[in-house]
């Protein structure tokens, strides 16, 4: 069916059934290829978008879930406040093949929304659904790290 | 270092009839002007306005090998490295790997840099020695230094000439008799680190893997694959697929049936829809338990011997002809054996296989992430039967691969081609073709089942006298695929690690017996490394117990030379050796090898957490890759070997049943995962050395170390491959 969509705030018309997953959506029919595919079965994170504040796995949100929603990917994380992590993931050199990481980066931004602050448990718990195969946990920790440092202490400084 | 002007000019002069410049190629930067360009090398150009480009034909795989070779450029050329753009280079001789025999377009055994360090150096020297030429000429007076940046060459830190100027007379200068490179003393650019190009386009999705080829009217294809090895298509009916909105053409082609729709989801569906009827009777008695009784009962009688020289590489010896059991002869007082396992394994990296393939223009252009294009573009010439000069292969940057995508018999590009070849749809449209992940997991290809039977005797004095060690398993590469395996069809890369211990034992003895099966396999990283080290290093553990020697020293006392010992010292040290376990309960595990020229030690920290659950603390690397061009690429990629290896030690198997895998996707072939990622600490050793590789290296020690350090926790030596199959939690 034919429908409007808003996708890191653009709006979209496209023809797609109710049933098929946003991932799909996103990457075949309007060409937003930074969401990546690497599971299709919600076990690998890399298809992470955010719908409002959450954090979700694109390639099982069927289309119809997602009416009316604010939808985030990659390629809008640089509009948010959180874009701050992309800067932290340059400046700690995190990506090796990189395709893990749109969905890493989107999965730490509603991390810090969640947790401006958060906790190494905190980390671990918002992180851990998502696999790098290349091995750039260590750095992704570092890199969230010093993300949130920055923010709190731009909080003190404003109190 | 002066390289004869011989020598270069043959690369120089390929460089000219390539005719790379202007081609549609995949950069990793910004893109660059067409003007008529500067091109003293196949590796490098330069425009008018001053855009360097060099032109890599190795694959980027995560590996940051774009970065390092336009690194070596960078330091020769006097020019920043954040103003040289990366190109990937078309299939050619001109950048093939002489690591190989017959040097071949491949990306493998970490030899990039090994192979790529002077002639990357050589381009951007000449192509600096000719612009110091052409403006001393234009000052008219010599020129000792340049700088070329912003379109400018900076003379003497003085006088700026714009690039488009030099131009002309560059044009008419010969390439230098003689290339003169810097010393080590001079380097700005090497030994720095640096960020990895490209690394922007990786965190805002612009990046374009093979995934995310935009061709016009591109359709993508799927294949449904026989659900075991060897099962055959007896019936199907493709119907229900084809009354799905969207699909438009279900087909048969050699490895099971293809859907071809509008989108992959469109397209999946079709497939799911498929009524097919397997004969699957060829699988039914394979499986793993099956697999490794005949490996055992092969352990227990001679295989084909070898003999070796320490020699470096792959350079390995077959003895002249089959020996008497040479294994069960034994000098010194005590002998031990053990027996170890190291299961198949699924490369899985993160991006599912995928190629596009389409004509335009009377060439039919492929799109795929490879680091084997010499062996691809092959293969898509013979199932074509076209004229090579009519395939051109686009080399994409991959997401992941552990030696996935360098298949020998370039098997997902192959079967691009077939689709190509058959479907209707390819004569009108582009064809994408998309594994699913389960397509990969189960789709064959693996690093092979190994089993080990290692038997050394220890002399009075706690000194090893005589090693003997058998392998049973199925060669990782064919000899129709590459000549570098050995006569006689064995596989030499199954010694790896063992051929060239890196102990010193005079009287050793390996025999291989290589198996057969229905489970196609081929190398991963690491190669033969990847489960032979795991078997010496336990079983050096467990001769060290038994000796009643610091596991430490026990390897010190036998290293075969300086480097070893740097770097297993250097481990110790840095991690805190503290004999395998303190009285507060830290289990200290220690690993060594050498791959090619790279020494790794490790030392693994473990604490206990429960009853057989664990929390891996610490992974501490001791590392001598020689000369090091980019440290920071160097943590990482011990970073991501350390991740890789923790991954196949806790959970890593293909477990086959009726010659079915059981594992399909990432919640049965588990990765390591965020939480369980222990702190990884990388030190390298300071040398002047050549340089090594890197990529492959962080892989091999970890199983060993971390297995050791359970051991001691648990009192108990972990001989078999993953550690979860025997009860082990990591938390
Ligand atoms: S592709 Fe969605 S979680 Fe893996
Ligand atoms: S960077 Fe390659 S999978 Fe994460």
């Amino acid at each position: 069916m034919v429908r409007k969509m808003v996708i890191n705030n653009e709006e979209y018309v496209l023809d797609a059934p109710d049933d098929m997953p946003l991932l799909w959506v996103l990457r075949d029919i309007l060409e937003l290829t930074g969401t990546k595919f690497g599971c299709g079965k919600a076990q690998c994170g890399a298809c992470t978008v955010l719908i409002n504040d959450s954090p979700a796995r694109s390639c099982v949100t069927p289309l119809s879930a997602v009416a009316h929603q604010e939808i985030t990917t990659i390629e809008g994380l640089a509009n948010l406040p959180e874009s701050s992590l992309q800067y932290a993931w340059v400046e700690h050199n995190v990506p090796q093949c990189g395709y893990c990481q749109s969905g890493q980066l989107m999965s730490a931004a509603a991390l810090l929304r969640q947790h401006p602050n958060p906790t190494d448990a905190e980390i671990d718990q918002g992180m851990s659904g998502n696999i790098c195969r290349c091995g750039t946990y260590p750095r992704i920790k570092k890199a969230i790290k010093s993300v949130s440092t920055i923010s709190s202490d731009v909080s003190s400084d404003s109190v | 270092m002066i390289q004869s002007r011989r020598e270069f000019l043959t690369t120089a002069r390929n460089g000219l009839l390539l005719g790379i410049m202007g081609e549609s190629v995949t950069s990793f930067a910004a893109s660059v002007d067409q003007d008529p360009e500067f091109s003293p090398s196949n590796f490098l150009s330069i425009s008018p306005s001053g855009a360097v480009r060099v032109f890599v034909g190795q694959g980027e795989m995560g590996q940051d090998i774009f970065s390092g070779l336009a690194m070596l450029v960078a330091e020769e050329l006097n020019t920043p490295l954040d103003e040289v753009a990366v190109v990937a280079a078309p299939v050619s001789p001109a950048f093939g790997n002489s690591f190989f025999p017959g040097s071949p377009q491949m990306t493998a055994a970490s030899s990039s840099i090994k192979v790529f360090y002077i002639p990357y150096r050589n381009a951007g020297a000449a192509a600096r020695q000719m612009l110091e030429t052409a403006v001393s000429t234009m000052l008219d007076k010599s020129v000792n230094r340049i700088l070329l940046t912003n379109g400018e060459v900076v003379c003497d830190d003085n006088d700026r000439i714009p690039l488009k100027l030099v131009m002309p007379i560059l044009a008419d200068l010969p390439i230098p008799d003689s290339l003169k490179l810097k010393e080590p003393s001079e380097f700005q650019v090497i030994g720095n680190p640096q960020r990895s190009i490209g690394v922007e386009k990786k965190v805002n999705g612009t990046l374009g893997y093979g995934m995310d080829v935009k061709v016009p009217g591109a359709m993508t294809a799927v294949v449904a694959h026989p659900p075991s090895f060897g099962a055959q298509i007896t019936h199907f009916d493709s119907s229900t697929a084809l009354a799905i909105p969207g699909v438009l053409e279900v087909l048969r082609i050699p490895t099971g049936i293809a859907v071809i729709g509008e989108n992959y989801w469109v397209a999946d569906s079709g497939k799911k829809a498929l009524d097919i009827d397997w004969d699957e009777s060829a699988g039914q008695n394979l499986s793993t338990e099956g697999i490794l009784e005949t490996y055992r009962e092969l352990a227990s009688k001679p295989g084909q011997a070898f003999t070796f020289n320490p020699i470096p590489g792959m350079d390995y010896q077959l003895k002249p002809s089959l020996g008497p059991d040479e294994y069960a002869q034994h000098n010194g007082a005590v002998t031990i054996e053990s027996e170890f396992i190291a299961p198949y394994l699924a490369h899985a990296p993160m991006e599912p296989l995928n190629c596009t393939i389409f004509e335009k223009d009377g060439l039919i252009h492929v799109h795929t992430g490879t680091h084997y294009q010499f062996a691809d573009k092959d293969a898509v010439v013979k199932t074509l039967g076209v004229d090579s000069s009519r395939v051109k292969l686009h080399t994409l940057p991959m997401g992941g691969s552990f030696g996935r995508r360098a298949c020998p018999k370039s098997d997902w590009i192959t079967e691009a081609a077939q689709i190509f070849k058959l479907a209707q749809t390819a004569r009108t449209n582009p064809i994408k073709l998309v594994w699913s992940r389960e397509d990969d997991i189960t789709g064959g290809w693996y690093r092979p089942l190994v089993l080990s039977k290692v038997s050394a005797a220890l002399n009075q004095d706690g000194t090893i006298g005589s090693w003997a060690q058998r392998i049973v398993g199925q060669p990782a590469i064919d000899h129709e695929t590459l000549s570098f395996i050995g006569p006689e069809n064995i596989d030499l890369t199954t010694v790896d690690a063992v051929g060239n211990l890196v102990y010193d034992i005079q009287d050793k003895v390996v025999d291989v017996h290589h198996t057969e099966n229905l489970v196609p396999v081929q190398w991963m990283r690491s190669v033969g490394h990847s489960h032979n080290v795991f078997f010496v290093e336990t079983f050096m553990n467990e001769l060290a117990d038994e000796a009643g020697v610091d596991q430490v020293t026990f390897r010190l006392n036998h290293a075969k030379d300086d480097r070893v010992k740097r770097v297993l010292q250097l481990a110790a040290e840095k991690g805190q050796w503290n004999g395998g376990l303190s009285s507060d309960g830290k289990a200290h595990g220690v690993s060594v090898h050498e791959f090619y020229g790279t020494y790794v030690a490790n030392m693994a920290e473990v604490i206990q957490v429960a009853e057989n659950k664990f929390k891996i603390v610490k992974i501490v690397f001791g590392v001598d890759l020689g000369t090091v061009i980019n440290p920071d690429a160097v943590r990482a990629q011990m970073e991501s070997g350390a991740v890789l290896a923790l991954s196949s030690t806790l959970y890593g198997e293909i477990d086959i049943d009726r010659g079915m895998p059981k594992q399909s996707n990432f919640d049965t072939y588990r990765p390591l995962r965020f939480n369980q990622c222990p702190d990884i600490e990388t030190h390298i050793v300071s040398s002047d050395l050549p340089p090594t590789g890197a990529g492959e290296t962080g892989v091999p020690s970890v199983a060993p170390a971390v297995c050791n350090a359970i051991a001691k926790l648990r009192g108990e030596y972990l001989r078999a491959l993953p550690i979860a199959k025997q009860g082990i939690e990591i938390v």
